[in-house]
């Protein structure tokens, strides 16, 4: 069975995938229930820390590894038991994986010989996949003789130039260094929706997640903590863990005795800073029986020195134990009540010493009740 | 965890068959049928009377046990001299230096033996004629130094690889300690290089012991088990009884072969993993340099000095007796031995292709194919050099001298020795090829644990199947190792006597049966003159596979010395 591979862009779906892996003793699930539907277009990134699974499931979208359980359909169709080859995907690894003895034409006309199409189709083909990708220039040349950035774009301009329905990255910028990979998630992102194929973008970077995603996939430990575009996953973040994940936080301890129910859908009042703060939860309904935490983000905690102004807030005395600038913004770590809080604060005018003495307020509708 | 390749699909599982069908053949059928023999009542009195010391007066099973260690201890020792000398010394010529090193490789089993003789025999040149000397090199001191010089490329190779993987700033980091250089050679070097120096006895033992071409040319009357096994065949024609001595050489030979294969190879403390930290740094103290450079240049002498009796002696009448300039011998081989060349040349270059096939086809199924069949497969591949070449002969005598039978049907006729099928060619092309299928195999399977596997899954991703995958992909990626394996068969097949001496036909001449039977006549010039015809047209051949390497990949990354 052959997927005709010049088609529009296809859904994904994801039924309840399993993987196990046999080892001397019994076996190590890998992944387990992942359920998933991907839209046609969509850039989707699984995001989470490495052993997670990620790159697993990505893996058997390839075909390179074997679904224990579960479907898995590209376009509507079952390609569980279809050999990689097979499938309508084209990958693009952590390693670029350029073929040594092949120079960069080679190297991009790879897929599209093998299909035999016409040599001047081929030629066609290529030299626009190269236009694009900006890498005519080295078409002799050898893989070694690139830079990373360039590997990587020839790396994409073979992947594309087989007009794929579904784009697999393996987290193809993490050999690259911090400059070259802000420019290449924008290419990448460029071409994607340019060509407008479904893509899948394994990371363990929350930035380059958040910066070129349709929707992230947060994982852990084989299961999906949640789905959600950038915002939701950062402004409602479904546990604990996806907020500790996706940039920085402060976590409070909440004593769930002392919580009551709010005026808003889904508020309640929590004891923050010794006083009750109107704080949403989010996702689900406030459930004394859990454990809970408050998420306060860094850009949330404002600190002044003692003399300034008040804003009006409710805020408390407190006392810096940290000072870092960082040009656009700077970052103040201040003890209130034996418990430390991070604090962000950008543009000019922030500045403080350890010991200094100090009040901190909290944006309170910008917090969140969160699961632990 | 394996990949996605281990999949099963119709075209991997017909070469797999395919190759485990070749293998069965060229190596496991013929040591089976010899074990067959060897289990036999006659067999089995030829294997208790070995282990007793055999039937003469001397002892044959310690003789050949003493002939081991003695060739493993100076080979050794001059392996690894060699070694530092090339590493770690600076001197011009390191090339050159390296080429005659590896000579003894390239040349057939008797050119040293031979020229032994004509230097320090009886009336040898040197020992006679220059020095009055009264020596008589046959037996064991003329044995040990020929197998020792003859054998030592295969330690010089070993350390010469291990002193290389050397990380450099050990020994810096040693330094900076307080180490002085002595201690530093003492403390950190000979201790990380102790695997080394165990494979390399190991590997000298074995070849020592079972060695056979040297014994009957130098051996007189001190006799060994190969030498024996010999006898028994050539003289008596008691096959079962040869079988019988061959078992009691085979089990601590192939024990050696794999102790050093699995436990010594594996203790090794020297990253093999990536590249070297950095080139290997002269050494520095004359206390360690003037021993190298002195040992180093007496064994470099001996060596050239044996080449150029070689070279000499084939335009001598009789060297050392008339010297007067004759082209007697080289007529006289172009006469009646041109046969022989020809014949030899293309069995080889039949041979060495397929070997290389079949031992990077072999390596491909152990290293991405095969999960736990693995280990079995690569252990029947280095079977054929685990072997020692004698015993492998008397296999294929025993095995393919009669037509082969299944289950009533005849599969295939007389394949190998006197009367079977092109004169018994078959036979010795496939001895060839079991002898060289393990270093195909082993270059191979290094090649391809350096061969990234997101390579080949890039290209399954791109639309090639498993077989377009080896194509275009996997076997261009270790053309360089696949190249070293067609090296060695070449170098191997050419000049192998040994391992066909069973099987050789009149019909099917061979060059180094040619040297045998002249250097049992006694016609010395002869034999070196078919020496240095010999050793040239394998030189020839590797060049000309350099060459042709060089055009053909001279775009591509990796670059790596032959030989």
């Amino acid at each position: 069975m052959t997927i005709d591979l010049h088609a529009e862009p296809s859904s994904v779906r994801f039924t309840n995938i399993t993987k196990r892996y046999k080892t001397g003793r019994g076996s190590v699930t890998a992944v387990e229930g992942f359920n998933l539907s991907i839209e046609p277009g969509e850039l989707v990134s699984f995001l989470g820390p490495s052993g997670c699974g990620k790159t697993t499931t990505l893996r058997m979208v390839a075909g390179f590894e074997e679904i224990t359980d579960g479907e898995l359909t590209i376009a509507g169709r079952r390609v569980n038991d279809i050999e990689p080859h097979r499938r309508p995907i084209s990958m693009v690894f952590q390693s670029y994986a350029l073929f040594p003895h092949l120079n960069v034409r080679e190297n991009v006309a790879f897929g599209l010989k093998l299909r035999h199409e016409p040599k001047d189709k081929i030629q066609e083909l290529v030299d626009s996949a190269m236009e694009s990708m900006n890498i005519s220039q080295y078409a002799k040349r050898a893989p070694h003789e690139l830079s990373g950035g360039q590997q990587q774009r020839v790396a994409l301009a073979r992947a594309i130039v087989t007009e794929p329905r579904v784009l697999l990255f393996d987290e193809p910028l993490s050999n690259l260094d911090a400059k070259l990979r802000v420019r290449m998630r924008t290419e990448i992102r460029r071409i994607q929706s340019e060509l407008g194929i479904t893509s899948i973008f394994v990371t363990h970077d929350q930035e380059e997640a958040m910066s070129i995603s349709d929707r992230i996939v947060v994982m852990r430990d084989g299961r999906i903590e949640q789905v959600g575009n950038p915002q939701e996953i950062y402004q409602e973040p479904a546990n604990a863990f996806v907020a500790d994940f996706i940039g920085s936080s402060n976590l409070l301890e909440v004593d769930a005795s002392a919580v009551e129910l709010g005026a808003g859908d889904n508020e309640v009042l929590v004891p923050v800073l010794g006083t009750r703060m109107p704080i949403r939860t989010t996702g689900r309904p406030w459930d004394p029986s859990h454990s809970w935490k408050v998420l306060i983000r860094p850009e949330s905690v404002r600190v002044r020195h003692e003399d300034e102004a008040s804003a009006g807030a409710h805020d408390v005395e407190a006392r810096v134990r940290g000072y870092q600038y960082f040009g656009d913004h700077v970052r103040v770590e201040c003890e209130v009540d034996g418990l430390v809080l991070e604090s962000r604060m950008y543009g000019h005018g922030h500045h403080f010493d350890a010991g200094d003495a100090c009040r901190v307020s909290i944006v309170a509708e910008d917090s969140r009740l969160i699961r632990d | 965890m394996k990949n996605f390749i281990t999949r099963s699909s119709w075209h991997v599982w017909a070469l797999t068959a395919a190759v485990v069908l070749a293998l069965y053949f060229i190596v496991l059928f013929p040591t089976l049928r010899l074990l067959g023999q060897a289990f036999s009542s006659r067999g089995l009195e030829g294997f208790t009377t070995s282990l007793q010391g055999g039937q003469g007066d001397q002892n044959v099973l310690l003789n050949t046990v003493i002939l081991g260690v003695l060739v493993g201890l100076l080979g050794m020792i001059g392996g690894f001299v060699l070694a530092m000398a090339r590493t770690r010394l600076n001197f011009r010529g390191k090339r050159l230096f390296h080429w005659i090193a590896m000579l003894p490789l390239i040349s057939p089993p008797f050119a040293i033996a031979t020229a032994t003789v004509t230097l320090f025999g009886k009336r040898g040149i040197i020992t006679d004629k220059l020095l009055g000397l009264e020596v008589d090199v046959y037996g064991l001191p003329g044995l040990v130094i020929v197998l020792a010089l003859s054998f030592t490329p295969v330690s010089y190779m070993n350390f010469c690889g291990m002193i290389r993987n050397l990380d450099p700033t050990l020994e810096e980091a040693a330094q900076s300690l307080g180490a002085s250089h002595i201690k530093t050679l003492t403390k950190v070097i000979l201790p990380m290089l102790l695997p080394g120096f165990a494979t390399a006895f190991l590997l000298l033992f074995v070849e020592a012991a079972a060695d056979l071409a040297n014994p009957l040319a130098l051996g007189g009357d001190f006799h060994v088990l190969a030498s024996e096994i010999y006898f028994a065949v050539a003289g008596n024609g008691d096959v079962a009884y040869a079988a019988g001595v061959a078992l009691a050489l085979l089990i601590p030979s192939v024990s050696v072969f794999f102790i050093q294969r699995y436990w010594v190879g594996k203790k090794s403390v020297v990253s093999v993993s990536g590249k070297p930290a950095g080139e290997p740094r002269p050494l520095s103290s004359p206390w360690i340099k003037a021993p190298i450079a002195v040992l180093a240049g007496a064994w470099m002498t001996l060596i050239v000095l044996m080449y150029v009796t070689i070279a000499v002696g084939g335009f001598a009448s009789i060297l050392g007796v008339d010297n007067t300039l004759s082209l007697e011998h080289y007529r006289f081989i172009f006469r009646l031995g041109s046969d022989a060349i020809t014949t030899t040349v293309s069995m080889t270059l039949v041979a060495a292709p397929i070997a290389v096939i079949i031992g990077s086809l072999t390596a491909w199924l152990v290293v991405r194919r095969l999960k736990k069949s693995a280990g079995i497969l690569d252990l029947i591949g280095v079977l054929g050099l685990a072997v020692p070449g004698t015993i492998l002969g008397l296999g294929y005598a025993i095995a393919y001298s009669s037509p082969t039978w299944l289950f009533g049907h005849q599969l295939l006729p007389a394949i190998a020795a006197g009367g079977s099928v092109l004169g018994g060619a078959v036979g010795i092309i496939m001895v060839y090829v079991a002898r060289g299928v393990p270093a195909s195999q082993q270059s191979s399977i290094a090649a391809l644990r350096q061969v990234s596997v997101s390579l080949e899954e890039a290209a399954a991703s791109l639309g090639a199947g498993p077989m377009a995958v080896l194509r275009k992909v996997t076997a261009p990626l270790i053309a360089q190792s696949m190249l070293t394996g067609f090296t060695y068969t070449v170098t191997r097949s050419m000049t192998v006597i040994t391992a066909i001496i069973f099987i050789v036909t009149p019909e099917t001449k061979v060059m180094a049966g040619q040297i045998l039977d002249e250097v049992d006549a006694g016609r010395f010039g002869n034999a070196f003159a078919y020496c240095t015809v010999l050793i040239g047209l394998v030189l020839a051949i590797l060049i000309a596979t350099e060459l042709l390497n060089r055009l053909v990949s001279r775009r591509s990354h990796t670059s790596k010395e032959t030989v």
